[in-house]
């Protein structure tokens, strides 16, 4: 049998970490950014590696909001909707991407190229309102500045 | 101090010696008083999760008195503790988080009968269904599948008020032995089961499993996985213990004849 | 790689460490923590790397120092002179202002201050102050600031060990390790009453001691960076900008309470500061300062790196030691110590990251001086993020006992727009509001319960007049239920009932008994819960009933929203006699819900208007109100 690309890359996750119970949230995190989603497949494998009961795998990937099991965007937007980006007023930048990606929170573009999600605080308070996409943050954030970034990513 | 010495507490108004360390919950029971609870059931460890349990407890410290409010099912008694399980603040906090409870769990019978008892009234809340009815999610279900019969067949999933038991990925067909153990624990009548021919069936976590016939009179009478599990864990057990639906199995051993 | 075992090897990384700290050449250093990137000092980094090459100058990169608002900021020194700290800059001020720096000059244009304090001194020989700068106790932000969690964050290079041991660093551990009983190091910390900056403020000498004292053939040893608080961030930027003080602090902890193994847990909103830990984990441990037998005693001590998973519950010991196991985080009663049995069943210390920053400062001054900063009941400084609205929104480090009013006004420079302050809001989602007329209480652990609210980790959200305080609760609710783990009933359904009714109020469905039914929900909600979570949760409600009453009335009985802020009570309309028809709203309305013409007076459909607020924003003439 071939193995899909998906496959290998799962492979070459599982390798890394020792089969281990305590190793599980590590090596979800690890598929979930290289893959993008924890899938039912996905889940089996990171079980039996580490040595835990599926049932254990599926309490942890839906309890910790960095997981999700449906797939996201190639770009993961999180918004803050931390105390000082709340006041300053964070969910207009929500309801702007909704309408400026048209599609909700949490689902991917048609495209599948972004997904926004809200979290809470990305320790750039002084920069309210604030946002990360995959790992790189922006500050002092306006409904124009966010067309101009999500333009720049469109682009790449 | 060692877990088996003795320390002397005092449970409404009665003085009594109890090892250290163990439970409010087990010294009240011990001196014949009665505290309700939900998620809480021998074969498991107490997990304090339901909160019906609390109790208002206080020590002298310094010639002060600190009190304060705490679950008695997992709580270790210790030197001097003075506990009262039936206070006004007690059973109005019994009352509200009954009726916390009964938001998701409104038709329970056990919830129903123990609000009658604490005046909690329904429909003060916004009623709260998230996936099963009447399931108040104190665990018990998930405990005894992981930690007593090592099935994994069901677990907690979500968080919070989003929090529900469940089969993943509808795994539950391929792993429930049938043994009922979650049935039997479930506090509020939560968990269903129906035998429809050879088959039992539990809706909730899509088991539909397998029933064994008597080798003797041919009615069925367990599961045939849970049958294999208890050979494997009870190698000892005799044939006709296994092979044989109760009634036989007792005719038999009357007859002192088992195989 | 050359190990670090004797003091001869410190002194020589000393002393590399000062000629990179003070160098004979022109040193540019771009303060790049998260909030400086996301400024835009990353741009400028880019450029001066492209420029590096003519040998001018030599560039390094540095932590955050405080003043977020001023980001990206950029250390500039000029052999012989005191740094200059150059502030609001871009890539095209470096650019005009590198033709100067190369030529050993240091304008003042976007100057912001020198660091001539002496926590930035060479030890070496005293520095010319470059003239026209404002000094460094001259800018109100810093005059009275007293930084020890952050004494190297945005002066030293976080990557370079050297600059750390230059600044004294590893010099205790060495010490600690050569020649100190574990005891002794315990009741230094017990006599400098040093408290956890975690939240809860618990003597870490005396949580120490227990562990120390606990049965166990193992024990272990975290550092919690989980930093849960939204609006909080004084963890991240120990880590990006100091992370080898933590792992300082969790060596001389693992020694003292005898363990062998730490971990950090940090959240996993914070990147930067995972690959800064990481990378100074492995710099530490290629040099021997973790490993088997450190300074070539007998100790040996290595660090783990766990990331979160986005659960705020985590921050919260036993969840977080659950987490580590691989297990959702779940809190468990505390009836058992984790002292005596945490993170697998064994003694287990976990502290906060200012903490253990503190710990190597602490050992080093010794417990009776520090003990001399700060009140009585609460020793040393506290690091705060000031934000929200307030002029100088970042990062201080202050002493304990410094009034909020002297922190929000004097070190904070006060509320932007001479508006007026509202509220500070403490302890994040576990803390309460302190209206403006208690704002003279002092900053100390004990003083902060007594109005409500608590220091928590030490995020303060500054609140001006146009906050609406429901709405503020409704907030704080909001995180509650979706971060509550939803073990115990009346955390799960506690918060989400009160979530409700708050809901209904700020929609103006309010009824009465609305506010006795809070009350009662927050009662059991408060008494009853398993873990500190859920019996905080109400305070942020608990404490805005207590203060602003009225406000809740406003919404509930005459279905107003007096600071303007829920949408659902308030209207615009464009008042005729003072609309000039410039056609400005008519224009950015977003809902096409404005009609006008030329010379029209414009009118807002109410039908469609979604509140949104662009108008009155936009309007030059005052002519949209908010009713
Ligand atoms: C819900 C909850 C969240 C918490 N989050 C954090 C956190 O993010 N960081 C932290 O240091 N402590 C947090 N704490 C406090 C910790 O449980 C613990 O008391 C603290 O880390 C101990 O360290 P310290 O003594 O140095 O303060 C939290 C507590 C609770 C109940
Ligand atoms: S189904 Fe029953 S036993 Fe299981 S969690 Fe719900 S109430 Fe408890
Ligand atoms: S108080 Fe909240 S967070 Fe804590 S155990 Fe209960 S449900 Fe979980
Ligand atoms: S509140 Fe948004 S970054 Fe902290
Ligand atoms: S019975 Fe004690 S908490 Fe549920």
């Amino acid at each position: 049998m071939t193995k899909t690309g998906t496959d290998k890359k799962l492979d070459t996750i599982l390798k890394k970490y020792e089969p281990r119970p305590d190793s599980l949230i590590a090596v979800l995190q690890e598929v979930q950014e290289k893959l993008h989603y924890l899938s039912e497949d996905a889940l089996k494998r990171v079980a039996e590696r580490v040595k835990v009961p599926l049932v254990q795998a599926y309490s942890v990937a839906t309890f910790y909001n960095a997981f999700s099991l449906k797939p996201k965007g190639k770009y993961i937007i999180q918004v803050c909707l931390g105390t000082a980006c709340h006041l300053q007023n964070g969910n207009q930048l929500i309801e702007e991407l909704g309408s400026l990606l048209d599609t909700e929170m949490g689902v991917p573009t048609k495209d599948g190229l972004f997904s926004f999600e809200a979290v809470r605080c990305l320790g750039c308070c002084s920069l309210a309102p604030a946002m990360m996409i995959n790992g790189k943050t922006y500050g002092n954030l306006t409904a124009d500045k966010l067309k101009k970034i999500i333009k720049e990513y469109k682009a790449k | 101090m060692e877990n088996n010495d003795l320390v002397t507490i005092t449970i409404d108004d009665k003085t009594l010696q109890v090892k250290n360390r163990t439970t409010v919950l087990e010294a009240a029971r011990s001196a014949g008083i009665t505290i309700p609870t939900l998620c809480h059931h021998e074969a498991v460890a107490a997990s304090g999760a339901c909160r019906i349990c609390i109790v208002e407890m206080s020590v002298e410290k310094r010639g002060r008195t600190v009190s304060w409010m705490d679950a008695s099912c997992v709580y270790p008694v210790h030197e001097g503790l003075v506990i009262k399980t039936d206070t006004p603040k007690v059973r109005k906090q019994r009352k509200l988080i009954l009726e916390l409870l009964l938001s998701r769990a409104p038709r329970s019978e056990r919830l129903l009968e123990l609000a009658a008892e604490y005046g909690a009234e329904t429909g003060r809340f916004e009623s709260v269904n998230q996936g099963r009815e009447n399931c108040i999610l104190c665990g018990l279900c998930e405990k005894v599948c992981k930690y007593s019969i090592q099935a994994n067949v069901i677990s907690m999933a979500f968080r919070g008020v989003k929090k529900k038991v469940t089969a993943p990925f509808q795994t539950g067909s391929s792993l429930c032995i049938g043994c009922l153990a979650c049935y039997n624990v479930c506090p509020t009548g939560a968990i269903k089961y129906v035998i429809e021919g050879n088959r039992l069936k539990m809706p909730a976590w899509d088991a539909d499993v397998k029933m064994q016939k008597c080798t003797e009179c041919g009615a069925l009478y367990a599961p045939s996985e849970y049958i294999k599990e208890l050979k494997k864990k009870a190698p000892g057990l005799k044939k006709d213990v296994l092979s044989k639906c109760p009634a036989c199995r007792r005719k038999i051993f009357k007859a002192g004849t088992p195989a | 790689m050359d190990k670090i075992i004797k003091k001869k090897d410190l002194d020589a990384f000393k002393e590399k460490g000062n000629r990179l700290l003070f160098a004979d050449s022109v040193k540019i250093a771009v303060q790049a923590g998260t909030c400086g990137i996301a400024s835009g000092a990353q741009e400028i980094f880019d450029f001066l790397s492209g420029q590096v090459s003519s040998g001018k100058f030599v560039l390094s990169r540095t932590g955050c120092i405080g003043l977020c608002k001023r980001e990206p900021m950029v250390n500039v020194s000029v052999p012989g002179s005191v740094t200059v700290v150059y502030a609001d800059m871009t890539k095209k001020l470096t650019e005009e202002l590198l033709k100067s720096w190369i030529k050993g000059e240091t304008p003042v244009k976007n100057s912001l201050m020198t660091l001539d304090d002496a926590l930035y001194a060479n030890p070496l020989k005293d520095l010319k102050l470059p003239s026209g700068h404002a000094k460094y106790r001259d800018i109100p932000f810093y005059k009275k600031q007293e930084k020890i969690a952050l004494r190297n964050s945005g002066f030293i290079n976080p990557h370079n060990l050297s600059e750390y041991i230059a600044r004294g660093g590893f010099y205790t551990l060495f010490d600690v390790l050569n020649g100190q009983d574990s005891d002794k190091i315990i009741d230094e910390i017990e006599t400098s009453g040093l408290r956890g900056r975690g939240g809860g403020g618990f003597p870490t000498g005396r949580k120490w001691r227990s562990c120390r004292n606990a049965k166990g053939d193992k024990k272990y040893v975290i550092c919690n960076a989980d930093e849960g608080d939204p609006g909080a961030y004084m963890d991240r930027t120990v880590l990006e900008g100091d992370p080898f003080s933590v792992i300082e602090g969790l060596a001389i902890g693992g020694y003292a309470i005898g363990a062998n193994e730490g971990y950090v847990y940090v959240r996993a909103e914070y990147p930067l500061a995972v690959e800064t830990l990481k990378q100074a984990i492995e710099t530490a441990r290629n040099h021997g300062l973790l490993g088997k037998n450190i300074f070539g005693t007998d100790f040996s001590f290595d660090i783990r790196i766990n990331r979160g998973g986005g659960a705020f519950v985590c921050g919260e010991s036993t969840a977080l030691m659950a987490s580590i196991e691989g297990n959702v985080g779940e809190p468990r009663t505390k009836h058992i110590h984790t002292v005596e049995s945490g993170l697998w069943e064994k003694p287990t210390t976990l502290n906060n990251v200012e903490t253990w920053a503190n710990v190597p400062a602490v050992v080093n001054m010794g417990g009776s001086e520090f003990r001399k900063i700060g009140t009585k009941g609460s020793a040393g400084t506290k690091v705060f993020s000031v934000v929200g609205d307030i002029v100088n929104s970042g990062l201080v480090e202050v002493p304990m006992g410094m009034t909020l009013k002297e922190l929000v006004f004097g070190v904070g420079g006060g509320i932007p727009g001479n508006r007026k302050l509202k509220a500070v809001q403490s302890g994040g989602p576990s803390g309460g509001c302190i209206p403006a007329d208690k704002a003279d209480i002092p900053i100390d652990f004990d003083e902060l319960v007594k109005v409500g609210s608590m220091m928590g980790s030490g995020g303060l959200i500054i609140m001006d007049e146009d906050t609406c305080m429901v709405d503020v609760a409704r907030y704080f609710l909001s995180f509650l239920v979706d971060e509550s783990c939803g073990k115990c009933t009346p955390c799960r359904e506690g918060t989400y009932q009160l979530k409700q009714i708050l809901d209904r109020i700020t929609r103006g469905e309010g009824k009465p008994g609305d506010l006795e039914l809070i009350e009662e929900i927050a009662q059991v909600t408060k008494d009853c819960s398993l873990c500190a979570l859920g019996k905080s949760a109400p305070n942020p409600i608990l404490s805005t009933l207590t203060y602003f009453r009225d406000e809740y009335k406003a919404h509930i009985e005459k279905k107003k929203c007096p600071a303007g802020v829920c949408k659902a009570l308030i209207t615009y309309t464009i008042i005729p006699e003072a609309c000039t028809a410039c056609g400005k709203c008519l224009k950015s309305c977003p809902a096409s819900a404005i009609e006008g013409g030329k010379k029209v007076a414009h009118r807002i459909i109410p039908e469609k208007c979604t509140k949104c607020g662009i108008c009155f924003d936009v309007c030059a003439f005052d002519a949209v109100k908010k009713v």
